[in-house]
């Protein structure tokens, strides 16, 4: 059942803040780059949840509200695919560079959010450990 | 505009719970280490928020329906953030699905979307 809640509550969320970013950042020359913000800010984010998942115990309603409810709705595959097929139609060469900079750049951003969580808990760790002894 | 972010997110809560089930109904059926569930959700999403665009948006970029149905739903119902973690995990496993899997994503929704266009418009054409 609380699960159940925080999946809606964090669906709600996630959609809000990208429907508020993605009126708020511009379209530079037809340019969909509040999209593209948003995919690669919250494949960053979810990179680094998940490490820091693998290092802290973390509440599975919390893990679900989170990663599959706030992050999942906050990023978005179908406005990507569509305005990438919109592009196309006038500036193929913007909708190509659109399509390889989101493809390509989601997962490096999610393995650099990975990297640096992987990094800082393992600073933090060592902080810890020192505090105790 | 208040009640139009209400219908985004009310609209995105259900596309989240859509995605949840069809996520734990390919862990259930399927035990391989490709991410089948994301890759159903984000090409049928994308079909969907094709055709929604189509015969919503082009007519009025903030009617209800749009809003709901295409930002909300289809935009909670798809995702890029887990698509990009699960092409890492991929990738390590095997280079080569890796790379099927993004432009078979990619790829399959785009066409689906550009074959609706075409058909959807020269069905209003000829009527």
């Amino acid at each position: 059942m609380m699960q159940f809640i925080s999946l809606w509550i964090g669906g709600m969320i996630g959609g809000l803040l990208r429907y508020a970013l993605s009126l708020w950042i511009p379209t530079p020359f037809d340019f969909p780059l509040g999209i593209l913000v948003i995919n690669l800010s919250g494949s960053f984010i979810l990179g680094a949840f998940y490490q820091l998942a693998e290092v802290i115990e973390i509440k599975s309603w919390f893990r679900l509200g989170f990663a599959t409810g706030v992050i999942g709705a906050y990023t978005t595959f179908s406005t990507f695919d569509l305005g990438v097929e919109q592009l196309a139609l006038h500036h193929l060469v913007k909708s190509l560079s659109y399509a390889v900079v989101s493809l390509i750049g989601g997962p490096m951003f999610s393995y650099i959010g990975e990297k640096m969580m992987d990094f800082v808990s393992g600073k933090c760790k060592q902080t810890i450990k020192e505090l105790v002894q | 505009m208040l009640f139009r972010f209400l219908l985004v997110a009310v609209g995105s809560g259900l596309g989240v719970y859509a995605r949840y089930g069809v996520s734990q109904f390919f862990t259930k059926k399927y035990h391989g280490f490709f991410p089948w569930g994301t890759w159903w959700v984000n090409v049928l999403g994308t079909w969907m928020i094709g055709l929604f665009f189509l015969v919503f948006y082009q007519d009025d970029p903030v009617s209800r329906a749009w809003l709901f149905l295409g930002e909300g739903f289809c935009g909670g119902l798809t995702t890029f953030s887990t698509f990009s973690v699960e092409t890492v995990k991929l990738y390590r496993i095997q280079k080569k699905l890796s790379f099927v899997y993004i432009f078979s994503s990619w790829g399959i929704g785009v066409l689906l979307i550009w074959i609706s266009q075409f058909w959807i418009n020269s069905f209003i054409v000829h009527n």
